[in-house]
């Protein structure tokens, strides 16, 4: 593959995050589609594929040609929960670089009543022998967590620090959904409401509405466009297990084969990297992957994200818009996380900017740990 | 009996591990060519991708693998129950096993814990495998 033919982010766009009560899917969906192309430089009839999750159908080819009149010659749908949308950058770039398409979008988008999940296009579903217990992912967590403080001595006040992290990085980011509320310390995320023991109220992620949007095209076309390309360096996927009883470990998963895969393809080391973005849907997602992507070894999590390690002016900030804790778990929030990661190595994260910012890593984790990629982005 | 909460969706293939507590026993599929134990059920066996099994009773005897008190964020079903304790049990015969312990004070419960399987009639057709210390009252 020539160097032009590789595949790059050139557009990116959120919506507002937050209640949205007033919207619905379908409109936070053509925002957060239109920001995206406007963001690039681009028009819809520049658009010839799209990888599919947004809200009720929408997102899938024949209802984005419905509404913007476009006619389409590649698409994908993934089905990893709040991952699925940012899961589709593998295939986007697979298409792109192959030639199967030329400029990819990929939208995500829920709005109006929320409920948890929703708009994230399905996902891994619980089979009966879990959903008779009243089983969530609230319970699933919380019992990799609980295995985690077993297996490893991990403490609540270690988990505690992934919250701290993503509160502090909230308050930076105006546009975030828990910002406004201001900081908040290991003792106030362990005095928090106990909703799935040991996981407190502010260990887990908020359930809100919004919606965004990537934009892909080649290398060469993105020297025609406004944004400075971001490329995808390093991709790789892992699945280990369905069913939580069926995992053949509760605190190591496909994170460890999607990393490896990732790195050995972008040909760079851990040490490279200058800033993260780990789904954190509860906060022992972040420690675990951490850990699983080898950032820190097996069982090192607690002591890695102690002291301020993950957060800006830390050895590795991570989720630096205030993730899925702090900032946004709306639709296939997965997505976020990338846009956050493109604006800062475009520079463009304002206030929360990590300085000489070239290398990102990107962990996307969907329903109860699941399904899980791992990419790595660089600025050309 | 009235029994509000999720009722399982049962299949041909899980059919006779519902039939199997109806008639008071755990049972799991047992791969007919390498022995090894399976649950949740599957078509194929993990171990050798054989298709062949049969359901063989199990001892209901474990312990306590990873375990969460849930004090909020369920349904409706389940509200009244909280705080209530959500186990997986690793049992003897190594399959590992959802379900809620049971005669058990949520403080009281560690890895590693002793439990055996209890049953639970929901319904006239559903019964219900449950997990409890394995020394409790007994
Ligand atoms: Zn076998």
């Amino acid at each position: 593959m020539s160097d032009l033919r590789r595949a790059a982010i050139v557009g990116i766009y959120m919506t507002e995050q937050g209640k949205l009560s007033d919207r619905t899917a379908g409109s936070v969906y053509a925002e957060s589609v239109l920001g995206a192309l406007a963001d690039a430089g681009l028009g819809v009839k520049d658009i010839d594929g799209i990888i599919g999750t947004g809200p009720e159908g929408a997102g899938i080819a024949g209802d984005f040609s419905d509404n913007f009149g476009v006619t389409l010659r590649f698409q994908a749908q993934t089905g990893v929960g709040a991952s699925s949308s940012s899961s589709g950058i593998g295939i986007a770039a697979m298409a792109i670089e192959r030639g199967y398409a030329d400029v990819v979008i990929i939208p995500t988008a829920s709005g109006g009543a929320i409920r948890p999940g929703s708009g994230t296009g399905g996902g891994p579903t619980p089979s009966s022998f879990e959903h008779i217990w009243g089983s969530n992912p609230a319970a699933v967590y919380a019992m990799a967590a609980r295995r985690h403080m077993y297996e490893y001595g991990t403490t609540p006040a270690q988990l505690a620090e992934v919250a701290v992290a993503a509160r502090k990085h909230a308050t930076l980011n105006p546009a975030s959904v828990m910002g406004e509320r201001g900081l908040i310390s290991v003792e106030d995320v362990l005095e928090s409401r106990m909703i799935a023991d040991p996981l407190h109220l502010y260990d887990c992620c908020l359930v809100n509405a919004g919606g965004g949007a990537i934009v892909m095209t080649t290398m060469e076309r993105a020297q025609d466009l406004r944004t400075t390309p971001i490329v995808l360096m390093g991709w790789g996927e892992g699945f280990t297990f369905h069913d939580i009883m069926t995992a053949p470990s509760m605190t190591s998963f496909g994170g460890v084969v999607a990393a490896t895969t990732a790195f050995a393809h972008a040909g760079i080391s851990r040490d490279d990297i200058d800033v993260a973005g780990i789904s954190d849907h509860f906060s022992i997602n972040v420690l675990i992957e951490l850990e699983d992507a080898g950032f820190c070894g097996k069982g090192e999590g607690g002591d890695f994200i102690a002291g301020g390690a993950i957060q800006l002016g830390g050895r590795l900030p991570v989720n630096t818009d205030g993730g899925f804790l702090s900032n946004s778990h709306g639709g296939g929030c997965g997505l976020y996380t990338v846009v956050e990661l493109v604006r800062q190595l475009r520079g463009e994260a304002g206030e929360r900017q990590v300085e000489n910012c070239n290398l990102a890593y990107a962990h996307g984790t969907g329903g109860t740990f699941q399904g899980q990629y791992a990419a790595i982005f660089g600025r050309r | 009996m009235n029994y509000s909460k999720p009722i399982p969706e049962i299949t041909l293939l899980t059919e006779p591990f519902w039939e199997g507590l109806r008639s008071k026993e755990l049972r799991m599929q047992a791969c007919s060519q390498c022995s090894v134990l399976r649950f949740i059920p599957k078509e194929v066996c993990p171990d050798c991708s054989s298709v062949d099994y049969v359901w063989q009773q199990v001892s209901g005897l474990g312990m306590v693998y990873s375990y969460t008190t849930i004090h909020g964020g369920v349904g409706p079903a389940f509200r009244d129950d909280l705080p209530f304790v959500t186990v997986i049990v690793e049992l003897d015969e190594g399959p590992r096993v959802m379900s809620h312990l049971i005669n058990c004070l949520p403080d009281a419960v560690e890895i590693g814990m002793r439990v055996s399987v209890v049953f639970e009639d929901a319904t006239e057709e559903l019964t219900l495998y449950k997990f409890e210390p394995h020394d409790a009252g007994r």
